[in-house]
């Protein structure tokens, strides 16, 4: 345990530099989504939804990834197995993910209690969860967060195995199992399907539930590619 | 001898080309080894194996007995310092130091500190804003301080001045003195550490070409210069490694098979002994073979 703690510290840092650039780009999104939707303003219109809250967890990817590719050719030369640093990625990553949720939610309570920033642009607040009991809220944020972060390892381990071709390639073959699944889908009929499964379930299963099973397929992909990975 | 590195049948393959072929061999604690070899030699490929960033294709290796790979209470006594180390973007100096005070069980704050004011470092400098010479003293720096019991340096006087690697060459043999471990030096200036190394490794295109004591290296080949019918008759049933004419003399260099009685048949034949150095002696048994008869050479001198 102690020597995961002296290993989370390769990571600090970087903190001020991943927190820092997170929310300055927040914030010049949420300023840019502010100035258009004034621009608008109807005082009779109602709640827009902006859905710039995505930048946020967008941000994160890329940070996720560049920390790994960054620290990881470091932490092996100071003698740290992959081991040790995939699991202190993966345990920092379940930190900040509770921690970005925590401010997140706060920003919601502050956009709640200025009325939608007195022009009703909803930015913070997440869709379907209005009536979500505090911890149900804080995993709405969370577990999405811990599904992009591992998402950005997961293309950092792709990028030290293969490198940039890799994680292209990678990115390629995603995009087209993903293109031909929903081709299929289309092809026998069964978006419905899909779409009754999607209302049957709760927006916390949505949101906090079935994520949770998609960042632990992130995390054990991630962990088999770096324990063959070199600097 | 008590050995805390044993390597059995190492080879590592990368596609068609093979780095290491079959290296075996065993390193003691309390030693000071030369790693030697031109570049391509397979040196780096074969600290990464020891040290468990890199993947041999066969072979064991044992360190602290037992593999290295994955190993954390074996990667806990080892420190690696690579020429071609990276640092992260924001990494300054200071936070170099800070993590390595982490990780390294013995590392010495106080020896780093020190050290960092002999080469002038500056703490608060990126490191990706270092000189090559900086980065180099840098690497020195966390190695020495690290304490490791067994410490690899890989080529890390690139760009260091020669009176920065003598502080270098001074600051390792006297914390030596002090805390004795086993330090490999993979090195290019060979006449430089020829003091310092107790034992050498030598390795040409893959192959571990020496494994011997410094000492009975720097005996072990000589240069034999006089009037050719003279050089032959004193090189017969002797193993040769190159020739040279001079203006009516030749000049060969000679390995083994240098007892009393050949110094009396030099004597006799008026032919000149001179010991080889060290890293003449690596030169000459890494050289390339050479298209080019050893006449024309002697006309492009």
């Amino acid at each position: 345990m102690n020597r995961l703690r002296q290993v989370a510290h390769l990571q600090m840092p970087a903190w001020s530099y991943i927190a820092g650039w997170t929310w300055s780009m927040t914030a010049v999104a949420f300023g840019i989504n502010l100035l258009s939707v004034i621009a608008n303003h109807d005082p009779g219109d109602g709640v827009t939804t902006t859905g710039g809250l995505a930048s946020v967890y967008g941000v994160a990817i890329g940070m996720a990834t560049v920390s790994v590719t960054q620290i990881f050719p470091y932490a092996l030369g100071m003698s740290v197995t992959r081991r040790e640093f995939y699991l202190v990625w993966s345990l920092l990553a379940v930190v900040q993910s509770v921690v970005y949720a925590l401010v997140l939610c706060l920003l919601r309570a502050v956009e709640q209690a200025t009325g939608y920033w007195g022009v009703g642009m909803r930015y913070f607040g997440l869709p379907f969860m209005d009536d979500a009991n505090p911890v149900l809220l804080l995993l709405g944020y969370a577990v999405p967060m811990l599904v992009v972060i591992h998402l950005g390892i997961l293309f950092a381990t792709v990028h030290l195995r293969w490198g940039t071709t890799g994680v292209f390639a990678g990115l390629t073959l995603a995009f087209t199992a993903l293109g031909l699944a929903a081709a299929l889908i289309t092809w026998t009929r069964q978006w419905h399907v899909i779409g009754r499964w999607l209302l049957d379930q709760s927006p916390t299963a949505l949101l906090a539930g079935w994520p949770v099973l998609v960042a632990a397929a992130f995390a054990a992909g991630g962990y088999l590619l770096i324990r063959r990975a070199t600097a | 001898m008590t050995a805390v590195v044993t390597a059995h049948g190492v080879t590592k393959r990368f596609g068609d080309v093979t780095a290491l072929d079959d290296v075996s061999f065993a390193l003691a604690e309390h030693t000071i080894y030369g790693l030697l070899g031109r570049n391509g030699a397979g040196k780096t490929t074969l600290m990464q194996i020891l040290t468990g960033q890199a993947f041999a294709s066969s072979g064991n290796v044992s360190v602290f007995d037992a593999p290295p790979v994955e190993n954390p209470a074996v990667l806990s006594k080892v420190c690696f310092v690579r020429e071609s180390q990276r640092y992260p973007h924001f990494y300054t100096v200071r936070h170099v130091f800070h993590t390595a005070r982490r990780l390294f069980a013995n590392w010495d704050d106080t020896f780093a500190h020190g050290l960092a004011a002999d080469f002038q470092l500056p703490a608060g400098r990126l490191v990706r804003r270092l000189s090559r010479g900086m980065l180099s003293a840098l690497g020195v720096t966390v190695g020495l301080a690290a304490r490791a019991p067994l410490t690899f340096f890989d080529e890390p006087y690139l760009g260091l001045d020669p009176a920065a690697r003598q502080l270098f060459y001074d600051r390792l043999l006297a914390d030596y003195a002090e805390h004795p471990r086993t330090v490999v030096l993979s090195t290019h200036l060979i006449d430089e550490v020829s003091d310092l190394i107790e034992r050498v490794l030598l390795l040409d295109r893959g192959r571990l070409l020496l494994d011997d004591d410094a000492d009975d290296l720097r005996g072990r080949a000589v240069t034999a210069t006089g009037r050719a019918e003279a050089v032959d008759g004193f090189a017969t049933g002797r193993t040769e490694l190159h020739r040279e004419r001079m203006s009516g003399l030749v000049r060969s260099t000679i390995l083994d098979g240098l007892g009393p009685h050949a110094r009396t048949l030099a004597q006799a034949l008026n032919v000149e002994l001179e010991p080889l150095s060290l890293q003449q002696l690596v030169v000459r048994l890494t050289a390339p073979p050479t298209t080019t008869a050893p006449a024309d050479r002697e006309v492009a001198r």
